[in-house]
């Protein structure tokens, strides 16, 4: 009976469409105009004007050519060689030399701002330092001000002109960065990684307003799961970002010394092997699932749906924990709701058919069921009275 | 993005999100024939969606055409995010809250509209269109619209809760609520 009132409702609903597809092509036909219009007139006002920059240009080319000795040696100074991105939940950008000189350092987001304000009112500057000690200096504030407390990951990320110049470069900030963690009494994970630029995340990064780093990283966590968006991934943490990365640190390519946790998120492939177990369902069994990741409250969560015969199954899973945090099931006619059958990382999850038979305890839970009852009824005698 | 379990599956897997995506894609890059792939593919759940919301025949129709339009102005700002049918619904549903605002439409329609609705020639199916017409009249809106799009829009009912913007439970109880209703009242009527 489900299939088959469903199924009559796409029918009926089918039969009914109308046909607007050619006045849908026609509006269609008649943007793509306005808009060649525009360009084309655009185009036009644009044409006559090249002539005088042209001669312009040529003058200006000369005049440089003679100062262009002169200014070498400063240019040399001041040109930017390499970018790095430092991640912490603070987040900087600096530019550095091709002699690894720090040219200038930009915070990323608020803390990075906070962070900055307490090194300038300490009297420290970071521009003219070297590279690996302006990062260190970052780090000491940073532990300062408490952002490395608890779970301590930092992500080390480098674009430089050169690329083995790079790799050399990030080797050094890592090392750099641990030893500064290591003097404040702070144990975790210093990823570091090179050369991203050409993965075209900058866009991305303006969009989420995060670092091109931390974009580079969450776009080297997709391709290894693409079940997983980056909207959803921005919004984490680095230290969650890191545990998510900890299920492929040997596949993709990002360094990594010392660690952040003694756990790792649960992949979005865990997790529908927790909801299949959990509903009691086997590799050779027909099953169809889909997995999307979401986050609920700030954490990571993913939404699983499982389809054999005659049964859907749908629930969320937290990645930190593996814990399955609501599970529907929905049988033939009717669609049953249990409370969430959270399970910690660490124990087996528990088999469906417990799940139906013996549901889990909820304080008050038959008064619960009892009201839902009396108020669908109530409901659906309102209903056929009014009718 | 599906995942089968039994391998022996995965040669007969029907991915219909993945061609959407490309479709839209190819209608950023100015392609009217992708335009009209689309529209075949999805027809069903656009009209089936705003006339849910609408309860009116004429205005659905408007809808449906003007959610392609829009497609067509925006597919370029469509962001890849494997979601690409609550990305269209999310469109229709925009365009048909507007007709409603405009309107100034109440919850149910009256006697006489629903029989200018119900003697359209144009069903096949007299079983299919009494069900049509049944959910239309016994149901409430958000029942109506949980019941169609879940029947032609291929969503679950996680994604239909984030379209309607209501909590899961919710939209899982209205769902079952509805389906009772449509039962009994179908029952009593044949």
């Amino acid at each position: 009976m489900k299939a088959d009132i469903e199924e009559r409702l796409a029918n009926a609903i089918s039969n009914k469409v109308p046909d607007v597809l050619d006045g849908i092509l026609s509006k269609c036909e008649e943007q793509n105009k306005n808009f060649t219009e525009i360009s084309m007139h655009s185009k036009k006002s644009g044409s006559r004007k090249r002539l005088n920059p042209i001669l312009t240009a040529a003058a200006v080319i000369t005049l440089l050519a003679g100062a262009y000795f002169a200014v070498g040696q400063y240019r040399a100074a001041h040109t930017e060689e390499s970018v790095v991105y430092l991640d912490v939940n603070p987040s900087f950008e600096l530019k550095a030399n091709k002699n690894e000189t720090v040219l200038s350092v930009k915070a990323l987001n608020e803390d990075g701002e906070f962070v900055l304000s307490e090194i300038e009112r300490e009297g420290k500057t970071l521009k003219g330092k070297a590279l690996d000690k302006a990062a260190a200096e970052i780090v000491y504030t940073i532990a300062d001000a408490g952002y490395l407390s608890g779970s301590n990951a930092v992500l080390v990320s480098v674009d430089s002109h050169d690329e083995e110049k790079g790799e050399e470069i990030k080797t050094e900030l890592v090392s750099a960065i641990k030893s500064a963690m290591s003097e404040k009494g702070i144990d975790g994970a210093v990823m570091g990684q090179n050369g991203f630029s050409a993965s075209g995340v900058s866009d991305l990064a303006e969009k989420y307003k995060i670092s091109e780093g931390k974009a580079a990283l969450i776009e080297k966590i997709i391709e290894k799961d693409p079940e997983l968006t980056f909207d959803v991934l921005a919004k984490l943490k680095l230290s969650d970002l890191y545990r998510l990365a900890e299920n492929w640190l040997g596949e993709i390519d990002i360094s990594r010394v010392g660690t952040a946790a003694d756990y790792k998120f649960v992949t979005p492939d865990s997790a529908v092997e927790r909801a299949c177990s959990h509903a009691d369902i086997e590799a050779g069994d027909n099953a169809e699932c889909s997995v999307s990741a979401d986050l609920a409250e700030g954490k990571l969560v993913y939404h699983i749906s499982i389809k054999t015969e005659g049964i859907e199954y749908e629930c969320q899973i937290d990645a930190e924990t593996g814990a399955i945090l609501n599970w529907v099931s929905n049988m033939v006619g009717d669609i049953v709701q249990d409370s969430g059958t959270g399970t910690g990382k660490d124990s087996a999850p528990k088999k469906s058919n417990e799940n139906q038979t013996n549901p889990p305890e909820i304080p008050g839970g038959e008064i619960i069921n009892g009201i839902f009852d009396f108020m669908t009824k109530a409901a659906d005698e309102i209903i056929k009275n009014a009718g | 993005m599906r995942r089968y379990l039994n391998k022996q599956m995965e040669q007969n897997i029907d991915i219909s999100d993945c061609p959407l995506e490309t479709l839209i894609a190819e209608i950023a890059a100015g392609s009217r024939a992708s335009v009209s792939s689309l529209y075949e593919k999805t027809k069903t759940a656009v009209y089936g969606f705003a006339l849910s919301i609408l309860k009116n025949e004429s205005d659905a129709e408007d809808v449906l055409q003007d959610t392609y339009i829009k497609i067509w102005s925006s597919a370029g700002s469509y962001n890849s995010m494997g979601k690409p049918m609550a990305w269209i619904l999310t469109i229709t549903k925009n365009l048909s809250l507007s007709i409603l605002r405009e309107k100034s439409k109440t919850a149910d329609i009256s006697e006489e509209s629903w029989l200018l609705f119900s003697t359209d020639g144009s069903f096949c199916e007299t079983e299919d269109r009494i069900v049509l017409e049944t959910a239309m009249r016994i149901l409430s809106d958000e029942e109506r619209q949980i019941i169609i799009l879940h029947a032609v829009s291929g969503l679950k009912h996680i994604e239909i809760a984030k379209l309607l913007s209501l909590p899961l439970p919710t939209v899982l109880s209205k769902y079952s609520r509805a389906r009772k209703k449509l039962q009994n009242t179908l029952k009593e009527g044949i």
